[in-house]
């Protein structure tokens, strides 16, 4: 039966699991991989579909080590063939996962998300270099090309804005903030999101900073197990 | 700009919107096999030697990266005609 990887975290932890279910109701329990400890579980041969319930059952386990501990929380859906297999490729990454639970240690993730109203007009280029009559006067693929150069047009006009809002937040809450990240609205979103850093204890402070602000059209959720500083999503 | 600061349970899709994005599309990535599948077709399995990447992300990125090429360089983005 398959490995399931939840989370890492450090050898002195003390993450309680007893009684812990993890995906599909299976059991989790901690697996040594010095210089980590890994949270795991058995999942049933076979892909694993990422439903809701699977999804937040994950989330569930990775809060769970957040009560006591900063957790290395995992990427959903990384199966290992057994524990054996599962413990071998943690260790062997030991010291850049040991880099990366240092960088986040003592930290939570913030996420802001930045409504749009609304997105930019597409230009129209397209429409002006048409005829009066409204008959086509463009080839396929110079169409296309004023069609990509609109969009992106666009993406520029919304990364600038959510930039514009990145820095409103961070006039709020940028002396509480270690690290940030920004993901600008792409295609026919209308939406940014800002994820910050912070250390546990500036939890009440920052949602109280950002409340008192009333910058409109921000959506704050967390705190959250740091997914989006996790080693950059890769260290293997 | 509305004001929806409060993450409460009113804005559960919200919620559960940043819970996908942070569980499937985030987190740290060891080895091994992701395989994700739905009605027993897999849709992903990737040897994660290489990196993982939701299709979504990796598009920002390149866009992203036209952007600041077309900021910085002063590269047109577009062919000129000739």
């Amino acid at each position: 039966m398959p490995t399931y990887l939840y989370c890492l975290v450090g050898p002195e932890a003390g993450v309680a699991v007893d009684g812990l279910a993890g995906i599909d109701g299976g059991v989790v329990r901690l697996l040594r991989a010095p210089p980590v400890v890994a949270l795991v579980g058995d999942v049933n041969e076979g892909g694993l579909a990422p439903t809701a319930e699977r999804i937040r059952a994950h989330d569930a386990v990775v809060r769970r080590a957040l009560e006591v501990t900063t957790p290395l929380p995992a990427r959903f859906g990384q199966l290992f063939p057994d524990d054996r297999a599962a413990a071998a490729s943690i260790a062997a990454r030991g010291a850049k996962l040991e880099q990366a639970m240092e960088l986040v240690q003592g930290c939570v993730e913030m996420t802001v998300r930045v409504l749009f109203d609304d997105t930019p007009t597409i230009a129209g280029k397209v429409q002006e270099a048409e005829n009066p009559t409204g008959a086509p006067i463009l080839g396929a693929g110079r169409r296309y090309l004023l069609e990509l150069q609109d969009r992106q047009r666009v993406e520029h006009i919304m990364l600038q804005r959510a930039r514009l809002a990145q820095a409103k937040v961070a006039d709020v809450v940028g002396k509480v903030v270690r690290m940030e990240r920004l993901a600008a609205p792409a295609g026919e979103s209308r939406t940014a999101v800002i994820s910050h850093l912070i250390r546990r204890d500036s939890v009440a402070m920052y949602r109280d900073a950002l409340r008192d602000a009333d910058i409109g059209g921000l959506v704050l959720s967390g705190p959250w197990a740091p997914y989006s500083f996790a080693g950059d999503g890769d260290v293997g | 700009m509305t004001n929806l600061f409060d993450s409460g349970d009113s804005n559960e899709q919200l919620v559960l919107a940043d819970l996908l994005n942070h569980v499937l599309d985030r987190g740290v990535v060891i080895t091994g096999e992701v395989t994700l599948s739905v009605a027993n077709i897999d849709l992903v399995k990737v040897g994660l030697s290489l990196m993982l990447a939701a299709a979504e992300t990796t598009d920002v990125v390149q866009r992203q990266a036209l952007l600041k090429q077309r900021d910085h360089a002063d590269v047109p983005v577009l062919p000129r005609r000739p």
